[in-house]
C-alpha cells in the first residue's frame, strides 16, 4: 500500500525523534530558512574543517513529518563528509523526484532518502522534503562567504 | 443561518442527495483508487452536468462576441449573456439589474472596489476597518490600493471562539473610519458574522460597507436589500459555477459616483484623443470582450440552485456540519477550530502532534480532499498561533457516508503520525 511507503516505519521513525536535533552549543555557521508556503523552518548549525570537511552538524526546525525526516537523515548523510560529497548527494537527490527508476548507485549513496522516491506522486510535498536541503546550501554558502572575507 | 430555513421546506431526503450526485460525474471517479470525497468546496465547488452542457452547447452553436453586432449569433449571444444578469439581481436580490457588475472573481471585485474608491474617496488619515479573519483579498486589496493613498487599516480582533469582538468594533468605529469591509461567512472558521448589526452601526456613521460573500452565497439565502450592504461580492466557482466570473453588487449610487478602473472597449461611449466619456453603470466597469461562456456557465449553476432551493441546500449543509461535529467530537486529540454560535459547513481541524500536510497527504491517499495550509489567512493563522489547518468544508453533494469515512481516515492519520 502506498501509504506505508511514504509514511512508512523510517519516515516515521525520523519525524518523531530526528537525528543530531538541537541548537549546537558550538559551531561555524547556522542558516534558517522558512518555507512561505507553509511555515515549516529550519536552521542547520555546522562546523567544518579546513580541508571543507563538515565536522559535526545539527539542526532545529517545525514542520511537516517529510520535512524533519529529510533533515534527520540529511544531518546523519552528512557527517564528516565534505561539501562535495553533499553536492552529489544533492544531485542524487533531486532526481528521485524526476527519474522512474532509481539507479543502483544512488540507491547505495542516499540510504534512507530512498523513501523520498514515492514523492513522485506528491509534487506538492515535495517542497517539503527538499527545505531542509537548501537551507544547508545557504548555510555553506555563507560559510564559504565568511571565509572568504577572512584575512 | 435564521430560523426560517426549516420551517418552510422540507429537507433534502437521501434520494434528493443521490440524485443530486448523480448530476455531478467527477463524483464517481476514483483517486489513488479509492472514491473521490471531495471536501474542498470552500476552495472551488463542481459544476453539474446541466452547466457543463451549457458550456458545450454554447461553443456547439452559439458562440459570437457580444459587442452588440448585427449578426444573428452576436445578438443572440449578448441576449444570453445579457439574461444572466438578470438572474443574479434576482439570487442575491438587488434592486436594480445595473446594480450587478461582472468580474473575474470574488478577489478581482474586492481589488476593483479598493483601485476605484481610492481614485476619490480615501483621503490621508482615513480609516478602513478590517476584521483579523479576513481571506488575503480582502486585506492585500487595501494595502495596495488605499493605504497608497495615505489611508489606515485598523483590525476587528476575533475571540477565541472564532467570533468577533463586537466591542472592540464599536470602539474602533471612529469618525476616522471611512470604510468597513469584512468577510461574511468565514474560510477557515466557519463563523458566520453579524453583518446586518455592524452594517447597521456603520450607516449610523454613512461608513459604507463592503461584505465579501466568498462563503456565504453559496451557503445560505443572501438578500443585499435586507442587509443593506453597500457593496457584495462573490465568486461562480463557488457556487456550482465556472472559475473566472466573479460579481461585485454595488448600490447605483455608489456604481454612479465610482471611477472606471480598466478602459478598454464597451465600457465607453466615444472615445477621441482629447476627451473619452464612459458607458453607463455598470457597463462602464466592464472594459473588453467579458467571460461570456462563463457567464452564460453561471446563469445555469444558478437554475440548479434553484432547481434544489438555496435554503433546503443550506439546511442539508447544516446538517452535514452537526453530524461532522459530533463525530469529530468523538475522537481524541482532535480540536475544531471556531465554535461560534453560527456557524456554516465549513471545519478546520487541529491535530496534536499531527502537521496539517501530512494529514493531508493522507487522507488524499483515501481519497478525500481536504485543504491543508493558511486558507489565504495568514493574520488568522498567526492570532491562532497555527501555522496551519487541515479543513473539510461541504457542499450540496456531501454526504454522512462520506463524513464517515473521513473519521475513519482521520483515524488512520493519528495511527500512522502520532
Amino acid at each position: 500500500m502506498i501509504s506505508t511507503e511514504l509514511y512508512g516505519d523510517i519516515l516515521r521513525k525520523h519525524s518523531k525523534s530526528p537525528l543530531n536535533y538541537g541548537v549546537a552549543e558550538q559551531f561555524d555557521v547556522s542558516y534558517n530558512e522558512k518555507s512561505p508556503l507553509c511555515g515549516d523552518t529550519v536552521t542547520f548549525y555546522l562546523t567544518l574543517n579546513d580541508s571543507y570537511q563538515i565536522d559535526s552538524v545539527s539542526f532545529t526546525g517545525t514542520g511537516c513529518a517529510i520535512c524533519l525526516a529529510s533533515a534527520s537523515i540529511l544531518s546523519e548523510l552528512v557527517k564528516k563528509k565534505s561539501i562535495a560529497d553533499f553536492e552529489m548527494f544533492f544531485e542524487s537527490f533531486n532526481r528521485l523526484f524526476s527519474e522512474p527508476l532509481i539507479e543502483e548507485n544512488s540507491a547505495k549513496l542516499l540510504g534512507d532518502l530512498v523513501i523520498f522516491s514515492s514523492l513522485k506522486e506528491f509534487p506538492a510535498r515535495q517542497k517539503c522534503a527538499l527545505l531542509p536541503w537548501q537551507t544547508l546550501i545557504k548555510a555553506i554558502e555563507s560559510y564559504k562567504n565568511i571565509e572568504s572575507i577572512k584575512p | 443561518m435564521s430560523e426560517l430555513v426549516r420551517e418552510v421546506l422540507p429537507n433534502l431526503s437521501e434520494s434528493d442527495i443521490l440524485s443530486i450526485r448523480e448530476q455531478f460525474p467527477i463524483l464517481g471517479r476514483t483517486v489513488h483508487n479509492k472514491p473521490l470525497v471531495f471536501f474542498d468546496n470552500g476552495a472551488s465547488s463542481q459544476m453539474p452536468l446541466s452547466v457543463i452542457e451549457r458550456l458545450t452547447t454554447y461553443h456547439r452553436f452559439e458562440h459570437a462576441n457580444v459587442h452588440r453586432g448585427v449578426h444573428y449569433l452576436s445578438q443572440s449571444a449578448t441576449d444570453s449573456y445579457e439574461k444572466v444578469r438578470g438572474k443574479v439581481q434576482q439570487f442575491i436580490n438587488a434592486k436594480h439589474e445595473e446594480e450587478i457588475v461582472w468580474t473575474y472573481g470574488t478577489t478581482d471585485a474586492i481589488n476593483f472596489v479598493a483601485a476605484s474608491l481610492s481614485q476619490f474617496y480615501f483621503k490621508e488619515g482615513d480609516e478602513i476597518l478590517l476584521t483579523e479573519m479576513e481571506h488575503h483579498a480582502n486585506i492585500v486589496s487595501w494595502q495596495i490600493h488605499a493605504v497608497a493613498k495615505g489611508a489606515k487599516i485598523k483590525v476587528i480582533p476575533v475571540l477565541d471562539n472564532g467570533e468577533l469582538d463586537l466591542d472592540a468594533f464599536e470602539k474602533l468605529l471612529t469618525e476616522k473610519v471611512k470604510f468597513v469591509s469584512l468577510i461574511h461567512i468565514s474560510n477557515v472558521l466557519g463563523t458566520v458574522n453579524p453583518v446586518e448589526y455592524i452594517i447597521h452601526k456603520a450607516h449610523e456613521k454613512n461608513i459604507p460597507v463592503l461584505i465579501d460573500g466568498a462563503q456565504s452565497a453559496p451557503h445560505e439565502r443572501v438578500d443585499v436589500q435586507q442587509l443593506d450592504c453597500d457593496f457584495f461580492v462573490f465568486s461562480a466557482h463557488k457556487v456550482y459555477g465556472p472559475t473566472g466570473v466573479g460579481v461585485l453588487y454595488g448600490k447605483r449610487e455608489w456604481l454612479e459616483k465610482m471611477p472606471p478602473v480598466r478602459g478598454g472597449g464597451d465600457m465607453i461611449r466615444e472615445v477621441s484623443f482629447e476627451k473619452t466619456t464612459f458607458n453607463d453603470v455598470p457597463h462602464k466597469f466592464e472594459a473588453g470582450t467579458p467571460n461570456i461562456n462563463g457567464v452564460i456557465a453561471f446563469g445555469a449553476a444558478i437554475d440548479f440552485i434553484h432547481s434544489i432551493g438555496i435554503e433546503r441546500i443550506a439546511a442539508h449543509e447544516l446538517n452535514l456540519l452537526q453530524y461532522a461535529t459530533e463525530r469529530i467530537s468523538e475522537l481524541e486529540k482532535v480540536k475544531i477550530l471556531g465554535t461560534a454560535s453560527n456557524k456554516a459547513s465549513i471545519i478546520s481541524l487541529i491535530m496534536d502532534g499531527i502537521h496539517p500536510h501530512d494529514a493531508g497527504t493522507i487522507l488524499d491517499l483515501d481519497g478525500i480532499a481536504v485543504r491543508t495550509g493558511h486558507h489565504c489567512a495568514q493574520p488568522l493563522m498567526k492570532r491562532f498561533n497555527l501555522p496551519a489547518t487541515t479543513r473539510a468544508s461541504f457542499a450540496v453533494y456531501n454526504t454522512t457516508s462520506e463524513i464517515d469515512i473521513f473519521i475513519q481516515s482521520l483515524k488512520k492519520v493519528q495511527r500512522i503520525l502520532s
